[in-house]
């Protein structure tokens, strides 16, 4: 029966695709202009998805290389035969750790070569040597062992049944093996000097192939002939070109002349000129959740003495308690001081969206009834009395009088630190400062070189520090574990670097992990129970997510962005040429 | 940028023979004052930069009790205010901070960089040069190794690297640039030491005894007024411009502390919101900095002999 | 002069040296290290991070680290044997611990001994043999990097130093002439008011002018985006080039044209001069061929000074303008602690700018008969 419905299913999406190629069948590839973004930034330092750990070069690689599992636009969710992935299947075995890929067979490298599962086996043997100079310890950890059984089977034995396993694989690439074993060999270690990471003569499987890079200006991919995925029966755009813009200002001048086709991510400053000229039909927009969240860590333990947050057999440490934000009342009352439209107003320019905890209002794991703290101010003031710290020498600072971990007549001061250089860093926490001192707190902010920051944020030597970060697409809930349980908590090079540690969190993380049959609704509750722990003890201040803002000249027709995948149909964008 | 000056700083003191020949005399001195005096652009130029010095030592008083206004305080409902409105006299900027308020204060930092920070390296360029210049020999080559060693690294590349160490405040900025901006005034200063060392009356009051400073003090420093005073306005131009580019790399002088430079710096990607963000911090920088280049012309022009009239 | 280049570069030595140490000193005050940065993602493990320190040998002093930057770690760690894995070593670790999934040193429970592994030998010659290193960040050999971007800064710099040079002394010579009169004054004060305006601004403001709002210029970049992998030849290109240079020549022009203008009215004051002139040569003459060719003769001294002034332009003129030169690696560099990086264009500019004196000096000593070089 199911089997009936499957087959139903591909002859009914055939016939759906062969209406929309007939007509427009007359569509050469490449006709339709290149597609010029802007990379506002630095290069790509390389395109091989071994050693690649930086966005930018990421954002080439998956132009010309398919994911291992693809991810559905529609669904925002791992999917066997998702566009853009090499996996149209898989099977779990009864031991929970055994699982059998079954490859897609149309695929081919830009020199004919099939992509196979042996293509994937040689990127497992080369990251699991341990050897490359960008170890990957999640996939490291939890791979036992593969073994390639035909050219379109893998088998991937993990070291123990958990829910996450499929996560784990999300760095993993098809890599031309035919190739890469006569340019590479088995020296993983000393892979980055080599040249042809900057030059990869063969690349496939995806809407474009590799052609040229330039250093300092920009990346070149042609469209692929032979990529049957294309919705239009070819890749129509001529090449897609990632063109370095190192000022803001100038990458949006340069869009609204026309010189670039497509930017993923307006500026603030620029979004409500963009979206009106959208409105009046000059650009194409598009808005959607951004996968970054803004937040101000909170340093829980004592700052002075920084220590692990276990020792080596996995008892929890002392670490003494910070003076101020060592009570969560202290910290709620931040929350509540909060006044987020004025935020948003004044630093967001109305794009914010408030988080109440780590999980955006899109994630599969967000739960009903999560609520962002509200504003107000009596409540964070009747807090503030209650943890002990009250103006009593009438300077409009409280001081502890009775309160838990600060000295007598401590005044309640925090320095909040912020990367430096950031406009809407430093117009947020420029507002919030206002906001708080009302309060009675007295803040001091410090704008910071980023690898100064970072180095005092690992070291858990700070009380706040507000940065922003990227949550994983699809959204992997686990990512707690590395930040807000104790294991985490480690000096120097651990993120939990707050040193939270709730048991109740704790044993949530690891339940909804390693859930037996890992029923879907069971974890969502499970981590929703968590999220609402986080949004109620406050380890971190989840500020805003803001959208982003996407914007795409006229001329190109077939743009249609989603959420789950700005891109998903690049090979359809068609460019009237000028 | 701080380097267009920056060459003609580096030219004016390395001793060219204009200045060599300067060798004050009381009454020259006096000459040149009446000269100043009657060249009405160098006036217009030194009445600005005096006002305007003025107003930035003053400014915490003026908004704190003239206007009435916290410069940092953000009231987001007023954000891009244009000048004139709501009480604005300027304006207001992307949060709502009154913007002349700002700019008043900027002006103290900013002017205050480029006065502290050249005086200091001036001071230590003195120092170290008549120290060099008195007593040659292996103290000099030292002096000459460690000068050349920061002149062949631009200076900018230096504030650069540095930065990452500092996060620059405008009290570390100064620091910095007094122990990396001296080696111009160095050289000029060395030179001259050397050639005035070997001046008959210096021979002779060595000779009768007088100690290494009080020949310093007395004889040589009397003759480099005017050289250090060009130095001087021309370092401060260097210094404002300097401060600038290293907010437009994001490096600068970090907020809330306003300066002229990263108030620019940040305006720039709102010009669309408030043009007037753009124009008053780029007046004030181009205004400060050309008056500071006419008083140094100025100046120059006043002591050149071949010039008296 | 053969003797005289030699002694002048054998004197840059120490310079040379007073560099590196300066700047590696420096740089490694700066706070944090580059698998901080380059590791800043949550997805990464304690143990990964630590590792990593280890690979890139991060964890050395600095007396050590400078050491193996200059003169390599081939001799500091190396395999006697021959089977791949170091046997001997001075400076540094023979061996590195094993870690814990926390990162820290993996214990013996028996006899409570740190857990190790042998490490491989060495392989840096050190920047005395050539070798400049890896750059963390990019992945490749650092001088490649450095490589990669310097013909879009010689072709900038170079048109830079032409333009200023020419139009400096163009201006120059017209305001001598024309001493006193409009021309001098408006062209002193223009090159003053030019020169008084932020580099960054002034760059920002005739991109928006030219760029966004007349149109007829490009909006930064070096040459037309396309899908090829070259940029045309430089004469099909000029209009790129225009508002970069124009920045970037702003001092130049300023200063070479009151140099300019100063010697020549100093040079025309001579006593050849009046010579000459009761002699009945014409005004023209006079001005062109004994006053400037004198007066130009003092400008080869500018030329050292100057390229220190584009380098340090550069940095901000080739972000404002997405240049892809060696200046945006310096500003980027230091922020993602890549030390090679950071080191090789210090290294670039130190010896551009130790160079470009003694080329002055050279030029100078060419230009000028009076001038023996000892």
């Amino acid at each position: 029966m199911n089997r009936l419905i499957r087959i139903a299913t591909i002859v009914a999406l055939l016939v759906f695709t062969a209406t929309l190629i007939v007509p427009i069948a007359a569509q050469d590839m490449g006709s339709g202009g290149p597609i010029i973004e802007p990379n506002f930034g630095d290069d790509p330092t390389t395109f091989n998805p071994i050693i690649a750990n930086d966005g930018t070069s990421y954002d080439v690689i998956n132009r010309m290389f398919p994911d291992f599992i693809g991810v559905d636009s529609a669904t925002i969710a791992y999917m066997g035969g998702a566009k853009g992935g090499l996996v149209s299947s898989w099977d779990i075995a009864e031991d929970g750790v055994t699982y059998t890929f079954h490859l897609r067979d149309d695929l081919a490298w830009s020199d004919g070569v099939p992509i196979t599962a042996g293509d994937v086996a040689w990127f497992l043997e080369a990251t699991l040597s341990g050897e490359t100079t960008s170890p990957r310890q999640q996939l490291q950890d939890s791979v036992a062992s593969f073994e390639v059984v035909d050219d379109h089977t893998l088998i991937i034995v993990f070291n123990e049944a958990n829910c996450t396993l499929i996560d784990t694989l999300n760095p993993v690439y098809p890599v031309p093996a035919h190739i890469f074993e006569e340019v590479y060999g088995d020296d993983y270690a000393g892979m980055d000097e080599n040249d042809y990471n900057l030059n990869p003569t063969v690349s496939g499987g995806e809407a474009f192939v590799f052609s040229n890079f330039r250093p300092g200006e920009q990346t070149t991919l042609l469209a692929n002939a032979d990529y049957p995925e294309a919705e239009l029966g070819a890749v129509i755009p001529q090449g897609w070109v990632y063109k370095v813009v190192t000022d803001q200002v100038v990458q949006m001048e340069q869009f609204f002349v026309g010189e670039l086709t497509f930017v993923d991510s307006v500026p603030q400053a620029n979004r409500d000129d963009v979206k009106a000229r959208g409105a009046a039909g000059e650009f194409q927009t598009f808005e959607t959740p951004a996968a970054t969240i803004r937040f101000l860590s909170l340093n829980i333990a004592d700052p002075s003495n920084p220590q692990d947050g276990l020792d080596e057999d996995g008892n929890p440490i002392d670490q003494g308690r910070h003076p101020i934000l060592g009570d969560v009342r202290v910290r709620q009352a931040l929350n509540y001081g909060m006044n987020f439209d004025e935020v948003n107003e004044g630093a967001f320019f109305g794009t914010g969206v408030p988080v109440a905890s780590h999980v955006r209002p899109t994630d599969w794991s967000f739960p009903a009834g999560l609520e962002p703290y509200p504003f107000d101010a009596e409540k964070a003031m009747s807090l503030l009395d209650e943890a002990g710290f009250a103006d009593s020498d009438g300077d409009g600072v409280r001081e502890c009088s009775g309160c838990m971990h600060a000295e007598e007549g401590a005044p309640l001061a925090l320095t909040v630190k912020t990367n430096a250089g950031n406009t809407s860093q430093e117009a947020l926490y420029t507002i919030l400062q206002d906001q708080w001192n009302e309060l009675g707190f007295d803040i001091t902010l410090e704008f910071v070189e980023f690898g100064t920051l970072v180095s005092e944020f690992t070291a858990q030597t700070y009380d706040a520090i507000g940065v922003f970060w990227g949550l994983a697409t699809p959204a992997n809930p686990n990512g707690i574990a590395d930040i807000f349980l104790p294991g985490a908590d480690v000096v120097g090079s651990g993120y939990n670097t707050q040193s939270f540690n709730n048991p109740r969190l704790n044993e949530l993380i690891e339940d909804a992990r390693n859930l037996p049959g890992c029923d879907l609704e069971t974890r969502k509750a499970m981590y929703g129970e968590a999220y609402q722990i986080l949004r109620d003890e406050s380890p971190w201040i989840w500020i805003s997510t803001s959208n982003v803002l996407l914007a795409a000249q006229t001329s190109v027709e077939n743009w249609a962005p989603r959420a789950g995948g700005a891109r998903w149909n690049i090979d359809a964008w068609t460019i009237a040429e000028s | 940028m701080g380097e267009p000056s920056a060459m003609t700083y580096r030219r004016i003191n390395s001793g060219d023979k204009d200045h060599q020949t300067i060798i004050a005399s009381e009454s020259l001195t006096r000459k040149a004052l009446r000269s100043i005096w009657r060249d009405k652009l160098t006036m217009i130029a030194l009445t600005f930069i005096l006002a305007l010095t003025l107003v930035a030592v003053l400014a915490p008083f003026i908004t704190d009790y003239v206007m009435r206004v916290d410069p940092n305080e953000p009231t987001t409902a007023d954000k891009f205010t244009p000048p004139l409105q709501k009480g604005y006299l300027l304006g207001a900027d992307d949060i709502g901070r009154d913007q002349l308020a700002r700019l008043l204060h900027a002006s103290g930092v900013s002017m205050g960089i480029g006065f502290f920070g050249a005086a200091f390296s001036l001071f230590v360029g003195m120092i170290f040069g008549m120290i060099s210049g008195y007593f040659g020999g292996l103290v000099d080559d030292f002096f000459n190794w460690v000068v050349t060693t920061i002149d062949s690294i631009p200076f900018l590349f230096l504030l650069i690297l540095i930065s990452s160490i500092l996060s620059f405040s405008a009290e570390s900025l100064i620091i910095t640039v007094g122990l990396l901006g001296w080696t111009g005034t160095y050289r000029l200063i060395r030179g001259q030491t050397f050639s005035v060392r070997a001046k008959e009356y210096v021979i002779a009051a060595r000779a009768l005894g007088a100690s290494p400073w009080r020949i310093i003090f007395a004889h040589i420093l009397p003759n480099l007024i005017s050289v250090t005073v060009i130095s001087l306005a021309l370092g401060i131009a260097g210094l404002i411009l300097a401060e600038s580019a290293l907010s437009y790399l994001g490096l600068g002088v970090q907020p809330p502390q306003a300066t002229w430079g990263n108030m620019l710096t940040k305006s720039i990607q709102y010009f669309r919101h408030g043009p007037h963000l753009i124009i008053f911090p780029i007046l004030l920088i181009s205004a400060t900095v050309l008056c500071l280049y006419i008083i140094g012309d100025g100046i120059r022009d006043a002591f050149d002999p071949t010039l008296q009239r | 002069m053969v003797k005289y280049i030699i002694r002048r570069l054998l004197q840059s030595i120490p310079i040379f040296f007073g560099i590196t140490l300066i700047s590696y000193w420096l740089m490694s005050l700066a706070p944090g290290g580059p698998v901080e940065i380059l590791a800043f993602n949550n997805r990464m493990k304690p143990r990964e991070r630590e590792e990593l320190k280890y690979i890139l040998g991060v964890n050395d002093s600095l007396p050590v680290q400078y050491l193996r930057w200059l003169l390599g770690d081939d001799w500091m760690r190396w395999d006697r044997d021959g089977d791949g894995l170091a046997d001997s070593a001075v400076l540094v670790d023979l061996y590195a611990p094993l870690l814990s999934e926390a990162g820290k040193p993996l214990v013996d429970e028996a006899t409570g001994e740190v857990l190790i592994r042998p490490l491989p030998p060495g392989t840096a010659r050190g920047i005395i043999r050539g070798d400049f290193g890896s750059s963390i960040y990019y992945k490749r050999a650092a001088i490649d990097v450095l490589v990669e971007r310097l013909p879009a800064t010689v072709e900038l710099g170079m048109t830079s130093l032409l333009v200023g040079l020419i139009l400096g002394v163009a201006i120059g010579i017209l305001a001598a002439v024309n001493h006193g009169g409009w021309f001098d004054q408006s062209s002193r004060i223009g090159a003053v008011i030019v020169n008084s305006i932020p580099n960054f601004g002034l760059g920002l403001l005739m991109l928006l002018v030219f760029g966004s709002i007349l149109g007829i210029l490009p909006l930064g970049g070096r040459c037309k985006t396309t899908l090829s992998d070259t940029c045309p030849p430089i004469q099909e290109r000029l209009e790129y080039l225009i508002l970069p240079t124009i920045v970037l020549a702003a001092g130049g022009v300023a200063g070479y044209s009151r140099f300019m203008r100063a010697s020549m009215l100093d040079v025309v004051s001579q006593d050849y001069i009046r010579t000459a002139r009761s002699k009945g040569l014409s005004e023209r003459l006079i001005w062109l061929r004994h006053g400037m060719r004198n007066a130009l003769i003092p400008i080869a001294t500018f030329l050292g000074p100057s390229i220190t002034f584009l380098l340090s332009g550069a940095a901000v003129t080739e972000s404002v303008f997405s240049w892809p030169g060696v200046g945006r690696l310096l500003v980027q560099a230091p922020g993602r602690r890549d030390y090679t990086v950071v080191m090789i264009v210090v290294v670039y500019a130190a010896i551009a700018n130790i160079l470009g004196y003694l080329l002055s000096d050279m030029l100078y000593a060419l230009i000028d008969p009076r001038i023996r070089l000892e």
